[in-house]
């Protein structure tokens, strides 16, 4: 089958397997190694990605799910100014990934914080409850969360 | 790079790990196991693979070594005639194709002839059985003469591995050097294990780790197996390979990172003095050896714990068995035995009544006394200020009380269904370096300041923790006063950098930057007197500080040690039998801290391995059976992350960085596997703690009840 869809806000369109994933075909198709490969399954959250504004694992979403729908990725957002209040927040809060996780993470927060200006601690935990990793603790991470929520806010207002 | 740049690339996704590195279109490689526990091979039946781009490397084929040194001894590659473990790999084949390897696999036949499997300890012949004796005074008659003895036997439960990232290596041959990436804690071992394999100098190896999670220790020698495995394979096509190792493969084929049943008695005398302590350690190595000698060693330690007594008895046992070989694991032994110490302690206060707070502080080793090998430590001992700080930081006298008042209640009908608050202590430490195998205890690190005067510090030591690189650049930089971005840190080819060492025992804070101080110091002396470039390495060969003999076990046997002393609080569901952690606190004596952000993650992440050990942590029953991948990611979420409370009690300003990584998984099991008691008066002999495990015990507490 041929499914298109908008990637990166570029309109793109691949032929491919209904059931091929969307992790397999970002890595493989369009070489964007930046999604990692972890537990296959939709539970580790290392190969999360936005559709439509909303996180979901990659490698649970068929091809033939993603006609007409608008895939970020971090390659992507990492360009943005969004991304370095970010990583600003983290860096701050003393964060530590091991990298296979991050990417994931990262549009993760981005999502929440489009959601919520400034997240409180039950909307940080329900967002980051799809993301497991045994790198680290999650107080910095609750901690950089918060930085960047404050940092983004400030930009926005300015 | 930079740490900025280095942390960015981790946001961004561009730090490399293995999955991200097989070009579209190489070979790729599988393991074709055994599927017997024990037996011999009669023959095997492969279709013909001329002129189908299929390769195939047997033990018949391997070309150089099929038994190579895996640092206890020697280790089979490719089973040959005989099998000793299921999953034992017997084939390897690669192809460009998946649907070929697929072919080749669905063709392929191995017959067997079944023997009989030794697959538990206590099954094994004695001849396969290695013993370590300690004995200090005269623990049986201190047992004999005791106003109380107190035991306990326990399985120590085994640790499920996981990694979000595949296990595995990506191998090729370029301008007359093998190229290996692989995700490892030990390069220069994966480069001699290699060496071995193909019959090749070790110059001729190049390891590039790839990026890693937090280190589990299982990376210690079994990314060298894989790595040797891929090298054969790209030796075999000429080309590069890659050979992952799926996280259902791993599941039913890893090794089990801990396989040990320790008994162990303590005497107590009339005012509950600790009198005596003797325990016996029975450790399933699997079919070969890995650093099991290291592993059982530590294990006697860790039996005393922080506690003193001039009469005790340790006896270690390990056992050749035809299951996997044990991995190596967090605690390497201490955490397992440290446990089975303050299970005691939590026996003794079941059957007593007694204060868990004065049987803790009347019998921890108080400074003068000597470590229980009859060594002088390093550091004075500071566990009693610890454990006085935690209690009463945590309040822990009243809110013990009024958990023990609520059990009570909770023994009438009325009150089983309310939610019941436990609270538990416990205190441990975490000896760091090697205590055996010296030879694998030399490490060195090289620094070289150029014309240009930037620094390069170069060292094969593999970090999991990049705060690591600022804690090298800043010492060194504050030593030759250069700014830390003109410091960079080569660790990337092992053929540029000087054997390290293993990435274990948090060597990489205590020995790496010790090394990395004495080497700045050097250049120091050296700068404006020669000529740059100036280049200096040091090494440390010496494995622990305190006239350590393994053979006797007599004197220091660490470089140091840190102390930790902990608090849990858990909450406990009567009608679901959910335990919820709800609090830790830890205070920690860990000497110099040296970034207090990242030393607080990495306990942070200790906590939440611990108390996955303790209540969440269940390995499939039947590993030799597909297991679906669920079990294999159930770990701990941000919704398990207790309130967690650390301070870091530097006793001494002066005493250089210690290590903190194993401290959480020494210590905290023990602390809650306490609150759990303390909550339900219930003291599990096996772990996990479980829903299920509790409603079967409370339900046989019922019936008892009822029956009376």
């Amino acid at each position: 089958m041929t499914v298109s869809f908008v990637l990166n806000y570029e309109d793109v369109s691949i032929r491919t397997l209904s059931m091929t994933s969307l992790l397999h075909i970002l890595r493989n198709d369009f070489g964007l190694k930046g999604t990692k490969q972890g537990c296959r399954n939709g539970q580790c959250g290392a190969c999360t990605v936005l559709m439509n504004d909303n996180p979901v694992p990659s490698c649970m979403v068929p091809a033939f799910k993603l006609h007409d729908t608008r895939i970020l990725t971090i390659e992507r957002f990492a360009k943005s100014r969004e991304f370095i209040d970010i990583e600003r927040g983290f860096t701050e809060a003393g964060v530590r990934l091991c990298g296979h996780c991050a990417p994931g993470r990262v549009l993760t927060v981005h999502a929440l914080l489009e959601k919520y200006t400034r997240p409180d601690l039950e909307e940080i935990k329900q967002a980051l409850n799809a993301s497991r990793c045994r790198c680290a603790g999650y107080s910095a991470l609750i901690e950089g969360i918060k930085i960047a929520a404050h940092l983004r806010y400030n930009r926005n207002v300015k | 790079m930079t740490e900025g740049k280095r942390f960015r690339n981790k946001l961004c996704g561009q730090t490399e790990f293995l999955s991200d590195l097989a070009p579209p279109g190489c070979y790729r490689g599988r393991i074709i196991r055994a599927e017997i526990a024990h037996g011999k091979i009669k023959s095997i039946s492969s279709p013909d693979i001329e002129r189908k781009d299929i390769y195939c490397v047997s033990a018949k084929t391997i070309g150089a070594a099929n038994i190579v040194d895996m640092i206890d001894g020697p280790f089979t590659l490719l089973a040959d005639e005989e099998i000793l473990y299921f999953s034992q790999p017997v084939l390897l084949v690669c192809a460009k194709d998946p649907n070929k390897i697929n072919w080749f696999v669905k063709n392929t036949s191995i017959e067997y002839e079944t023997k009989e499997s030794v697959k538990k300890f206590s099954q094994a012949p004695d001849n396969s059985k290695i013993q370590r004796e300690f004995t200090n005074g005269n623990a049986k008659g201190s047992m004999a003469a005791a106003a109380h003895v107190t035991n306990i036997n326990f399985q120590a439960p085994t640790l499920v591995p996981y990694y979000s990232d595949n296990d595995g290596a990506y191998a090729y041959y370029e301008a007359g050097k093998y190229i290996i990436y692989t995700p490892t804690q030990w390069p220069y071992h994966v480069r001699r294990l290699v060496s071995g394999a193909l019959g090749i100098p070790a110059s001729r190896i190049d390891i590039r780790p790839t990026g890693i999670s937090r280190s589990y220790n299982s990376r210690l020698w079994y990314s060298s197996l894989l790595a040797a495995y891929t090298a054969l394979l790209s030796r075999a096509t000429g080309e590069a390979v890659y050979l992952e190792i799926t996280p259902t493969e791993r599941i039913r084929t890893f090794p089990e990172e801990s396989r040990m049943r320790i008994s162990a008695e303590a005497s107590f005398d009339d005012t509950l003095k600790l009198t005596g302590l003797s325990g016996t350690i029975h450790f399933n190595i699997g079919a070969f050896p890995v650093l099991s000698r290291e592993i059982i060693d530590r294990a006697c330690l860790g039996l005393s714990n922080v506690y003193m007594t001039r009469n005790v008895h340790f006896s270690g046992q390990t056992a050749v068995t035809n299951t996997p070989p044990a991995g190596t694991f967090p605690g390497m032994g201490t955490a397992q035995t440290i446990l089975a110490a303050e299970k005691l302690l939590i026996e003794t206060e079941r059957i007593l009544n007694c204060d868990p707070v004065e049987l803790r502080l009347k019998n921890c080793i108080t400074p003068g006394h000597n470590s229980v090998t009859n060594g002088k430590f390093t550091t004075p001992p500071v566990i009693k200020p610890l454990l006085e700080g935690v209690i009463a930081a945590a309040d822990f006298r009243r809110k013990y009380a009024a958990s023990k008042i609520n059990r009570q209640k909770a023994s009438s009908q009325l009150h089983r269904a309310y939610i019941q608050h436990g609270i538990g202590l416990s205190s441990g430490y975490q000896g760091n370096g090697f205590i055996n195998k010296p030879d694998y205890s030399s490490y060195s690190v090289q620094l070289e300041l150029d014309s240009k005067s930037k620094l390069t510090i170069r060292t094969s030591a593999v970090l999991d923790n990049p705060g690591l690189y600022n804690i090298w650049k800043e010492s060194a930089g504050e030593i030759l006063g250069i700014s830390s971005n003109n410091i960079s840190v080569n660790n990337e080819h092992s053929i540029n950098t000087p054997n390290s060492g293993p990435s274990v025992f948090s060597r990489n804070i205590v020995d790496i930057h010790k090394l990395v101080i004495q080497c700045s110091n050097a250049i120091k002396k050296k700068r404006f007197r020669s000529a740059l470039p100036i280049k200096v390495q040091r090494s440390v060969k010496k494995s622990s500080a305190g006239n350590w003999n393994s053979e006797d076990f007599s004197g220091f046997p660490f470089n140091s040690i840190s102390w930790a002393a902990c608090v849990a609080e858990v909450m406990y569901e009567p009608l679901t039998g959910i335990i919820t952690l709800g609090k830790i606190l830890m205070h920690i004596d860990a000497g110099l801290i040296l970034n207090e952000k990242s030393a607080r993650n990495e306990i942070e992440a200790g906590i939440l391995h611990a108390s996955e050990w303790v209540l969440q942590n269940v390995l499939p029953a039947e590993r030799n059976k597909e297991t679906t991948e669920e079990s294999l990611f159930s770990v701990p979420g941000i919704y398990h992350q207790p309130q967690i409370d650390i301070q870091f009690m530097n006793s001494n300003q002066k005493v250089q960085p210690k290590g903190i990584g194993e401290l959480a998984i020494n210590t905290v099991p023990a602390a809650i596997l306490h609150a759990v008691y303390s909550a339900t008066g219930i003291h599990f002999d096996n772990l996990p703690v479980t829903p299920a495990a509790l409603h079967k015990r409370t339900q046989k507490a019922t019936e008892t009840e009822v029956s009376s």
